[in-house]
């Protein structure tokens, strides 16, 4: 049995603003990866913790049946919030102790759906710090959000018919 | 125009494995994106409908469906199971006049031949409503190529397929893509784009 791995990052210019996500799928036995699956994606209007929580909904969704695995992340709103705050929240009909609603709902609804499938170990570390998975995660992220970037030399006239 | 028959005439014959091979109990995550981002009792044009399994869980989830596919079989399929009111009809069909909320375009135009898709692209934005929801799902790469079953299939890339969606009107607002590789290779690339009209 290969061990899971999801490596997941979120990135935005501005924030809000155009953001992407990346999510790297891997299965591993031992050190040897025998599996690997990449996905990206990005949003015109958006915020990291958005992009952030999206690229773990979007790792966890990806998979087909139950699985254990551990999902690495360098957001603490998405380990911290998924670990602890996610349970107050719950029990407060989404709201946060001072009676707030809580931000970004509809996203935490659906990681709590997407992760009650499966077993999942959340795993913080420091981003841009070497790892190697992070570091594709990152790339992925970026790439997401690249058909976002403003890119004032090149930008078709499709706004103007929107 | 009647579209592709090698194309065609592959469903014909693999209409019932084909049907099996994606029967789902629940939405993928593209098609709940995209029925969460369509305004209530939407009617949507299901293109390229297949079996009709999309179009059952829109109509499920309180939407009007309109299926079309090339392959009458398909269409006699989605029929017999889901009882869709699905018709046939090929891209070039596509001649409705901001008549959809939304348009459902999943892995289906990527049959469509090079010189034909912006033109079918144009279509379909006149058929969508003003703001309407597009959602088309293609395969990244390059050129042409007919697989083992003699489907036609044309490849984009990313940045090609934005600026072609951007010609026909369409503004970006969410794109997916994923890749998957295993001991054999790389297998298909994809990209999901969802826009409004």
């Amino acid at each position: 049995m290969p061990d899971y791995f999801a490596f997941t990052d979120g990135a935005c210019s501005g924030n809000p603003g155009p953001g992407g996500w990346g999510v790297l799928l891997q299965a591993r036995d031992g050190d040897k990866v025998v599996k690997e699956r990449t996905l990206s994606g990005g949003e015109a209007e958006t915020t990291n913790n958005r992009m952030e929580l999206l690229a773990a909904i979007s790792a966890l969704e990806a998979l087909g049946r139950a699985t254990a695995i551990t999902l690495v992340t360098d957001s603490a709103y998405v380990k911290n919030g998924v670990t602890q705050w996610i349970f107050g929240w719950k029990r407060n009909g989404w709201r946060t102790a001072d009676r707030k609603p809580v931000k970004n709902v509809d996203l935490w609804q659906r990681l709590d759906a997407a992760q009650a499938r499966h077993q999942v170990r959340w795993e913080w570390i420091k981003g841009h710090a070497g790892h190697p998975g992070n570091e594709r995660a990152d790339e992925l992220a970026r790439a997401g959000m690249k058909p976002f970037k403003p890119a004032p030399a090149r930008r078709p006239a499709a706004d103007g018919a929107a | 125009m009647t579209g592709d028959e090698r194309t065609i005439a592959a469903y014909e014959a693999h209409v019932g494995s084909y049907a099996d091979r994606f029967a789902t109990a629940e939405p993928g995550v593209h098609l709940k994106a995209f029925i969460a981002a369509l305004p209530p009792s939407a009617h949507v044009l299901d293109l390229g409908c297949g079996p009709g399994t999309a179009s059952a869980f829109l109509r499920a989830a309180g939407h009007r469906p309109d299926p079309v596919d090339a392959t009458p079989a398909m269409v006699a399929l989605a029929n017999a199971r889901h009882a869709l009111g699905a018709r046939v009809g090929t891209f070039d069909d596509i001649a409705a006049l901001a008549a959809y909320d939304g348009v459902w375009a999943n892995f289906s135009l990527l049959h469509a031949p090079r010189d034909r898709f912006p033109v079918h692209l144009a279509a379909l934005h006149r058929a969508l409503k003003p703001r309407g929801l597009f959602h088309i799902g293609m395969k990244l790469g390059a050129g042409e190529a007919r697989d083992a079953l003699d489907r036609f299939y044309c490849y984009y890339g990313r940045e090609e397929l934005l600026a072609l969606l951007a010609a026909a009107g369409f503004a970006p607002g969410q794109v997916r893509e994923g890749r998957e590789r295993g001991l054999a290779g790389t297998e298909d690339p994809f990209i999901v784009v969802q826009s409004h009209a």
